[in-house]
């Protein structure tokens, strides 16, 4: 027998497998080739290590946890056998009450926003503020954006509001009369 | 007639002393489908220390993996109504338990914090299992045994992991190629290729330290 026969029969071997007459030419073998015999010799050892590895053992807390988890599975699977026995109907009219009640608060998510919300009241803001927006980082202007007709409004009422029309450049609205050359302009 | 006997399921209202040890896996299936609760008790206590040392062996952690053990008791509890009782019940719930340490392993693997070897390798002496040494023996020869066993179990885990659990199935769990091939979902010819791979790995890692 060759090398190769030998390792290619070698698993059947181990387990004694194979027939009586491939045994003895592998024993023949295995006595007569060093290297076949000292694989033969190391797997035989490490099978036998690893067969007598200490077993180990659950732990003393094992049993009352899966005890305990046990019992739970238990109460799970009795509510889950009592909810197939209840009556359909009742379960429909359940499913209607609980889809209801899901519609109605999504309804009330949805709902806009009232006025008093948008707009500040007299009580909440008593001094008049002009209404104006820095402008954005990157877009950086000469001068803040005012509406003229916001300002208009928070000067006669006294109840500012939040900007409704475009906003215009600072520069565009000018409120004092300039005097350019002794001559009085609006710029 | 004996044997009809160990295989007849008890009634749920069965006599409080019963030896449950004489059942058969079958029977106690079948009795605890029945309604006897008490069956299943007697499942745990048989399977309990076998799967934790094939997951043990599997994965190499013995805290994680005894929350496999109990998670594969879960398992069996749950759906052992589906169990096809033709077939072996053994080999069942080593197909739970296989998959439960092959998706470890799988996890483990997405997320690498713990390595087989250091898992085993921080065993301070209060937390090692239990080895009963031969008071009779010289010191140097108990060290010695010691220390091969250490060896033993850190080249099981060396092996790769689809080589490892046929391994452990075969050489420590004594499991036919059968059932290997049906607990690991593979055909006869795998497991075979598998389990000779890993025995010649295994004995090439241990070699050097049996010289």
């Amino acid at each position: 027998m060759l090398c190769r026969e030998f390792r290619a029969h070698y698993a059947a071997y181990l387990d004694v497998a194979v027939d009586a007459g491939t045994m003895q030419a592998m024993e023949r073998h295995a006595a007569m080739c060093a290297r076949c015999s000292r694989m033969d010799s190391a797997v035989r050892r490490g099978l036998m290590l690893a067969r007598n590895l200490p077993e180990i053992t659950p732990s003393a807390r094992f049993a009352a946890r899966l005890d305990a988890r046990l019992v739970a599975e238990r109460i799970a699977a009795r509510e889950e056998a009592l909810a197939r026995k209840r009556p359909p109907t009742l379960r429909v009219m359940g499913v209607l009450a609980a889809s209801l009640v899901a519609m109605g608060w999504l309804a009330g998510q949805r709902a806009p926003a009232s006025e008093s919300w948008r707009i500040a009241t007299s009580e909440i803001a008593p001094i008049p503020v002009a209404e104006w927006r820095p402008a954005p980082a990157l877009r950086i202007r000469s001068a803040p954006l005012r509406d003229p007709a916001v300002v208009t409004v928070a000067s006669t009422s006294a109840r500012p509001q939040w900007m409704a029309s475009a906003p215009v450049p600072m520069s565009a609205v000018s409120y004092t009369p300039a005097i350019v050359d002794g001559q009085a302009g609006t710029r | 007639m004996a044997d009809a006997a160990l295989k007849h399921p008890l009634p749920a209202s069965a006599p409080a002393r019963v030896d449950w040890s004489a059942l058969d896996d079958g029977a106690l299936v079948t009795t605890f489908l029945g309604g006897n609760e008490r069956a299943f008790r007697e499942i745990v206590e048989r399977y309990q220390t076998r799967l934790l040392n094939f997951i043990y062996r599997t994965i190499g952690d013995r805290e994680r993996a005894e929350d496999l053990v109990q998670e594969v008791f879960i398992r069996v509890y749950r759906h052992l109504h589906r169990f096809d009782q033709t077939k072996k019940f053994s080999t069942w719930i080593y197909t739970i338990a296989s998959n439960l340490a092959k998706n470890e392993l799988r996890n483990r693997s997405r997320n690498p914090l713990v390595l087989f070897q250091t898992l085993t390798k921080g065993w301070t002496d209060e937390e090692r299992p239990l080895e009963f040494e031969d008071p009779e023996a010289r010191p140097d020869d108990q060290f010695r045994k010691r220390h091969l066993r250490e060896l033993v179990e850190k080249f099981v885990g060396q092996l790769p992991e689809h080589h490892r659990q046929v391994f452990v199935l075969r050489e420590l769990e004594g499991k036919s190629y059968e059932e290997i091939a049906e607990i690991t979902a593979c055909n006869l010819g795998t497991v075979k290729s598998r389990l000779n791979r890993a025995r010649t790995s295994f004995a090439a890692l241990i070699e050097p330290s049996l010289q």
